[in-house]
């Protein structure tokens, strides 16, 4: 049996009285590649934070069953990094000290094309360019469950390449992926559910 | 160092918050100097001449360390849910945060008291009237309680503004300086280890409140 599933019955996510996701069930095994899609204040970011743990309005759920060996990440909309250290500092944090030595963090940074910017405070740069900082820390992590909220906000051809191969890599190591868009077309991959929030 | 921050996570988070306050230089370039000038000008307000009496030195050392620990807990705001999030992101448990970030509080803190109580001793000529244990002991003492009480307010509440937090701080700042008194007043040894023993259970206390409130809302 699969060590990774989500399994998720009625939920209602509401901030308030005003409730945006309301009943909704999904039940998935891993390997899995979900698109959920909607306007904006259709509930995407919400169901994502949901997912991940740190959604912060009302939950009423029947049933949430979600497991995941190697954790459940969060690629959200705003950046998670801190703005404060420098690139080389966020990695050193988010790594937990495994990546201590500037040399190892120039050759995870290199795989997204940041290696030049180790030493640049994190609040002097673009979005394109902490959203690629953010997918280098998810390379490295490589969890069970990747949620993506509008990732390819932002990002150029090869950031989106980058996003793309964590996705890949994810489903081939058999986890669950969570893509969020505020359209419904499918794009180059073949989604195992589609969610509309609409 | 890497071995260090493995085995004891919280290592992580304390040497995070160094490096923003490193980075920031908020406590020693603003808080600091603000508070020497402050040290600077009271006593011309209050008495009219560059001179403390010894009548009111306690009354005079409690209120500026007040303010000095009042510009310390407002001197940036934490975002609960971003806070939330990098933790989430970086696998950091809330105990570890919370114990990160209390040590980190307490590493700014204390040194800034210091350097403010050593002014205020040069600029005043009225030495600590208590050995240099206790007055290390209650200035740490003190510290925790500040710490312990602006991490408590500051995750907890969406303030507005910066008044609002200041005045909820200061009501409780205020009996904490209180019971840093007989540093500065010199009492008899035995009334000083009452008022150590007292200022212990206090800080046991406000750090129990504050890291399990804090757990719980996390």
């Amino acid at each position: 049996m699969s060590e990774t599933k989500i399994n998720i019955s009625k939920l209602t996510l509401s901030y308030g009285k005003n409730a945006f996701i309301k009943n909704l069930s999904i039940d998935l095994e891993a390997p899995s590649l979900i698109k959920v899609y909607g306007n904006n204040g259709a509930g995407k970011t919400s169901l994502l934070r949901y997912i991940s743990g740190i959604f912060e309005g009302s939950i009423n759920e029947e049933d949430c069953i979600i497991e995941a060996s190697k954790g459940i990440k969060l690629m959200d909309n705003a950046p998670s990094l801190i703005e404060d250290l420098s690139v080389g500092e966020n990695i050193k944090f988010f790594t937990k000290g495994m990546l201590y030595e500037e040399k190892q963090q120039n050759e995870l940074l290199t795989k997204v094309g940041m290696d030049k910017f180790n030493r640049d405070i994190v609040g002097d740069l673009s979005s394109g360019m902490k959203k690629r900082i953010e997918t280098a820390i998810l390379i490295w992590k490589k969890p069970s469950i990747v949620c993506l909220d509008e990732p390819e906000n932002f990002l150029d051809k090869d950031g989106v390449k980058i996003v793309r191969h964590i996705i890949k890599e994810t489903i081939k190591s058999g986890g669950i992926v969570i893509y969020s868009s505020l359209d419904k077309e499918t794009g180059d991959f073949n989604y195992d559910l589609r969610i509309d929030l609409n | 160092m890497k071995k260090l921050i493995y085995h004891y996570p919280f290592f992580n988070v304390l040497i995070k918050e160094l490096a923003i306050e490193k980075r920031r230089k908020q406590t020693l370039l603003v808080v600091i100097p603000i508070c020497f000038a402050v040290l600077l000008i009271f006593p011309l307000i209050i008495e009219g001449r560059s001179f403390v009496s010894s009548e009111i030195i306690g009354t005079y050392h409690i209120v500026l360390s007040i303010t000095l620990c009042l510009l310390f807990a407002t001197r940036s705001s934490d975002n609960n849910f971003e806070i939330r999030r990098a933790n989430k992101l970086g696998d950091i448990t809330a105990s570890e945060h919370f114990l990160g970030k209390t040590i980190a509080e307490i590493t700014i803190l204390f040194p800034a008291l210091v350097i403010f109580d050593y002014l205020t001793i040069a600029l005043t000529n009225h030495p600590i009237q208590s050995t240099i244990i206790e007055y290390i002991i209650f200035t740490l003492l003190f510290s925790i309680c500040i710490c312990s009480i602006s991490i408590y307010v500051n995750f907890i509440s969406d303030f507005d503004t910066k008044l609002i937090q200041i005045l909820v701080l200061s009501t409780i700042f205020i009996p904490l300086g209180l019971i840093m008194t007989p540093i500065w007043l010199g009492v008899s040894p035995e009334l000083t280890s009452i008022y150590m023993l007292m200022f212990f259970g206090v800080t046991l206390v406000l750090l129990g409140f504050s890291w399990i409130t804090n757990i719980k809302r996390y």
